[in-house]
């Protein structure tokens, strides 16, 4: 795992007909990190990490999980290094047709292969409480608000009991105080848990409140990454227009 | 205008020459996944449920409805030869052989193959075929297995269903409205209908149910992306299935009256 990046996207493109999204994107996610890529909407954001994850395959370059290429894997290799990332979804995706119980279950019981009933109900009461939900696991999806629909993805994430949680726009949509609510998971998941965490976003006070790295893509490419004091003193046009237009000053930003 | 006329023409063509081979890849998928493990029986069996279960009522009224139509039609076509004694065994030949098997066939598109299209289209469009993908679960042995088995095991049994119920619908218009000898009626149907009728319509049957739910389920996981697109595949679900039908339906009676009867 040399420069200690536990995820390393090396000059990726990615396009879409005429539509070209990403153009030699190379970026490393620290092991223990919490990483932000922040962006306008529609940049690909998305399919950056849905190219880390393989929903989508990108049409030239490489990707290494520590170290490795993930396109030298067998299948079975392979498939352990899509079980080390939880995903949450923009739309969080939960499975409409199953309650919340069920939901977080999913993993529990489709890919570990668990049967012993009182251990699953006892995971995921956990997992739900660990998240802030307690008792809603017989309530639907359809039945949860925006921020709930949030929280129960991400226990459901969780279950798979990942390395690295992949955060898709955690708090577009919701309101301020639900943000920050979400905010703190985040920050909780990445120092109880110790997971790595990739966060896109576009709410930059939140990224500063949680980032250790952050990552401008703008135009197809990174044209960013460092730490969120560098992000400050950074003379890339599209990154301060980003700072200034959220009112974040160089004192407000600590280490 | 004529140049972007040949040129959508063109698009078109090469458009449904790529929906074949893709539906092709999907089918091969769909055959790989069914004879794997985990084979997950308590989904099979909601979906027997769903599909077998609760279709019941429109498959039995449609039936009926057929066989006391069809019965009536006969009974002014069969009176001219006064052979009204007939009307149960034509009716039962028919129905066994044909309309069974197809009107169940086209019932359960409207009804179930329409919302396999739409429950998947629903979840390739908010991202929940991805999520289970990203969990290593294939949306294609967890979805769409138990939907194709249930299918194949409940379209024959609906078929069987409507073969009794259409039969019982021409016995309403025939013996209670006609007033035809009861006796007679069923004796010209044992008489005239065979195990041969009633298998080569649940072997279509099972033929059709197969093809629907591959069809329908290939519709919804083709889902483009956008809010109309659900529905469009919904729609285009609906229409190949009921083409498909028409044309497996040519082919096996052309097959079954060459090899059976
Ligand atoms: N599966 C896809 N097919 C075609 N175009 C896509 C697909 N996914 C994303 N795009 C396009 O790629 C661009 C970036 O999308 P996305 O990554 O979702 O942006 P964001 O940065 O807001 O997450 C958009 O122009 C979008 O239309
Ligand atoms: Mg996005």
């Amino acid at each position: 795992m040399k420069n200690g990046y536990i995820v390393e996207v090396k000059k990726l493109s990615k396009s879409f007909g005429d539509n070209q999204v990403l153009n030699d994107v190379s970026i490393g996610f620290v092991d223990g990190e919490i990483s932000v890529v922040i962006g306008k909407s529609g940049t690909g954001k998305s399919v950056l990490i849905k190219n880390i994850i393989g929903i989508l395959k990108p049409d030239a370059g490489d990707i290494l999980y520590n170290g490795k290429s993930i396109y030298a894997l067998d299948t079975q290799e392979y498939t352990q290094y899509r079980q080390s990332f939880g995903y949450l979804f923009q739309e969080s995706a939960l499975f409409d047709s199953m309650n919340v119980f069920d939901n977080i279950a999913f993993p529990l019981v489709e890919v570990k292969k668990i049967k012993d009933k009182r251990y699953i109900e006892r995971f995921v009461n956990e997992k739900l409480e660990w998240v802030g939900l307690p008792g809603t696991g017989k309530l639907y999806p359809a039945e949860l608000s925006g921020g709930m629909k949030k929280r129960a993805a991400l226990a459901r994430a969780l279950a798979i009991s990942p390395q690295i949680l992949l955060f898709d726009e955690p708090t577009t949509g919701l309101d301020p105080v639900l943000s920050e609510s979400i905010d703190e998971l985040i920050l909780r998941v990445n120092n109880e848990l110790g997971l790595t965490c990739i966060v896109i976003s576009h709410d930059i006070p939140a990224t500063f409140r949680i980032a250790h790295k952050i990552a401008l893509l703008h135009d197809t490419r990174i044209q960013f990454h460092g730490t969120p004091r560098e992000a400050v003193a950074a003379d890339v046009p599209m990154l301060k227009k980003f700072i200034t237009n959220s009112f974040v000053s160089v004192d407000e930003v600590g280490d | 205008m004529s140049n972007g006329g040949t040129r959508s023409f063109k698009q078109m063509i090469l458009g449904s020459f790529e929906t074949a081979g893709n539906f092709f890849l999907f089918l091969v998928n769909v055959l790989k996944w069914i004879f794997r493990p985990p084979y997950r029986m308590r989904r099979l069996l909601a979906e027997v449920e769903k599909i077998g279960a609760n279709s019941f009522p429109v498959i039995a009224l449609s039936s009926i409805a057929i066989g006391m139509i069809f019965a009536l039609q006969l009974a002014s076509l069969l009176g001219l030869f006064r052979t009204e004694i007939l009307i149960g065994a034509a009716v039962g030949m028919t129905m066994t052989r044909e309309l069974a098997p197809f009107i169940t066939a086209i019932m359960l598109v409207a009804r179930d193959g329409s919302a396999m299209a739409a429950e998947i289209g629903t979840m390739k469009v908010t991202e929940q075929l991805d999520a289970m993908t990203t969990m290593t679960v294939d949306p294609v042995h967890f979805l769409v297995v138990p939907k194709v088995l249930a299918s194949v095991i409940s379209f024959p049994l609906l078929t069987a269903a409507s073969n009794v119920l259409g039969v019982f619908g021409a016995y309403v218009v025939g013996v209670l409205g006609l007033g035809i000898d009861k006796s007679g009626f069923f004796d010209q149907l044992y008489w005239f209908v065979d195990p041969d009728d009633v298998y080569t319509g649940i072997i279509k049957a099972a033929v059709f149910g197969f093809l629907v739910s591959v069809i329908c389920t290939f519709f919804g996981f083709h889902t483009q992306r956008g809010a109309k697109a659900v529905g469009e595949s919904t729609t285009k679900a609906v229409v190949t299935s009921a083409l498909f039908i028409f044309v497996a339906d040519y082919v096996m009676t052309d097959l079954m009256l060459k090899l059976v009867f």
